[in-house]
């Protein structure tokens, strides 16, 4: 089995105090080591997203001082803007063939629903159509299915839809009054997501065979859980002593671990795809 | 936001000579029913809005010091509602006669959300509350044209902090008028 350390993560890092705060989107190896900065704004950057094959970053960027999507090649810091229409750009996620990118658009209604946008051509495809919000879109491995967070039952909970298929997407998540922003393990068994636990934000995962949830952090405030690409591993953010934190989980929950990062704001980890070649890959 | 604060009062005189002096009404009785009906519409419901709002600023900017009402630019919201609450129907209702009387006047609404929660959900909620005060503009007679909105969700908190105070502070949709 490739180790997990052999691998990349990307997450948002920001200093100073509101309002006058500065926004970086940073890459590094996925013990924290090796950090570099590949955007840099005064306005909110926010949910990168790596592409399958670890070359591509997607993200939503507000530099324009309105949301929009961009996509970056991290190699090269190439970049280009792939949706910046009326309302929100949000919570790009790549589909497997790195050919879609499902994205969440409010247009001027201010109605959240997903799309799926081609990026070779620019054309959208709408998969939800509901008055709450329906976000947090992910694609499962296979490409087939989109697991999502949606309020229409009054609070957000993970539903889940197949691509093309006209049936109304089930509901996944059953315990309790929060659950959001899914992201599926590589070997499709487990869905990681922010849960609300008593009273507190916290990491679960939840069997996708047999339902069973377990919480798998403590803090108060922690979120945006990420899957290492063996499965084994979650990476996610928290809050200590009022700094944001990435830290990670195993999904058993028997090692948990907070990870190196340097003095400013630290949250929304993403771990990357094992790398196809260069040094990650001879690690293995 | 200083330099509002001209603005504001220009608008008060405006809002002074344009509406009947009256005793202010403070039991906020009149809105209980609009902010029901803003609840409502989230989900797109947003007629009962229209009169009750209505009726709010016809009878409330009356004494009161109409130059404050404008110049305040924040409406705050609960927990994971977009509800205008009764106590900022007379913010909201200030800014929508002012707008609708200044046909030329732009404004940019900023939804926000408090730090709680998955990032791209609060987005969500911060754009629903700047739907929620856009639609009772537009139904007091502000144009499309002049209203424009964002949502930050949880990206530019109005004060740091992971207290309840700082919450209902950072809950919020921010008026902006461009310089």
């Amino acid at each position: 089995m490739r180790g997990a350390f052999a691998t990349r993560i990307a997450y948002v890092s920001v200093d100073g105090r509101p309002p006058n705060q500065r926004y970086q989107l940073i890459v590094a190896d996925s013990d924290g080591e090796n950090a570099r900065v590949i955007l840099e704004s005064k306005q909110p950057l926010m949910s990168p997203a790596w592409s399958a094959d670890g070359d591509w970053l997607a993200y939503v960027s507000f530099e324009r001082r309105v949301s929009a999507i961009y996509v970056q090649q991290v190699r090269t810091g190439q970049r280009s803007m792939v949706s910046s229409r009326a309302g929100v750009n949000g919570a790009p996620s790549w589909s497997p063939d790195g050919k879609t990118l499902a994205v969440t658009l409010s247009g001027k209604s201010g109605n959240l629903d997903i799309y799926l946008l081609d990026l070779a051509n620019q054309s959208l495809r709408r998969v939800t159509s509901d008055p709450g919000i329906d976000t947090e879109a992910v694609f499962s491995p296979d490409g087939r299915e989109l697991y999502f967070t949606s309020d229409r039952s009054g609070n957000p909970q993970i539903y889940r839809l197949a691509i093309g298929d006209p049936d109304r997407p089930k509901r996944v998540t059953f315990s309790g009054g929060y659950n959001s922003r899914a992201r599926i393990s590589p070997d499709g068994k487990q869905l990681a997501m922010t849960t609300l636990d008593a009273g507190a934000y916290r990491v679960a995962i939840q069997d996708l065979a047999n339902g069973t949830v377990s919480i798998l952090s403590r803090g108060r405030l922690d979120e945006s859980p990420s899957f290492a690409p063996n499965s084994a591993i979650l990476i996610y953010a928290g809050r200590e002593r009022g700094q944001g934190i990435l830290a990670s989980v195993s999904v058993d929950g028997a090692t948990s671990q907070r990870l190196k990062a340097d003095a400013g704001e630290v949250r929304e980890p993403v771990w990357g795809p094992f790398l196809t070649n260069g040094a990650a890959a001879a690690q293995d | 936001m200083r330099q509002l604060l001209i603005v504001g009062s220009m608008a008060a005189v405006l809002l002074l000579t344009g509406c009947s002096l009256g005793k202010k009404n403070t039991r906020p009785d009149a809105t209980a029913g609009a902010d029901q009906s803003m609840g409502a519409a989230a989900g797109g419901v947003d007629s009962d809005g229209v009169s009750s709002a209505g009726t709010v600023g016809g009878g409330e900017d009356a004494d009161g010091p109409t130059g404050e009402l404008l110049s305040r630019r924040i409406i705050y919201f609960d927990y994971d509602s977009a509800d205008i609450r009764a106590d900022s129907q007379e913010i909201v209702t200030a800014h929508a006669r002012y707008l609708a009387n200044n046909a030329g006047t732009r404004v940019r609404l900023e939804g926000h959300a408090d730090e709680r929660g998955s990032r791209e959900y609060n987005i969500g909620l911060g754009e629903r509350r700047a739907q929620a005060v856009r639609r009772v503009l537009l139904l007091q007679g502000v144009a499309e044209t002049q209203l424009s909105t964002v949502s930050y969700g949880e990206e530019r908190p109005a004060v740091a902090g992971s207290d309840d105070d700082a919450y209902a502070q950072n809950r919020r949709v921010e008026v902006i008028y461009p310089r």
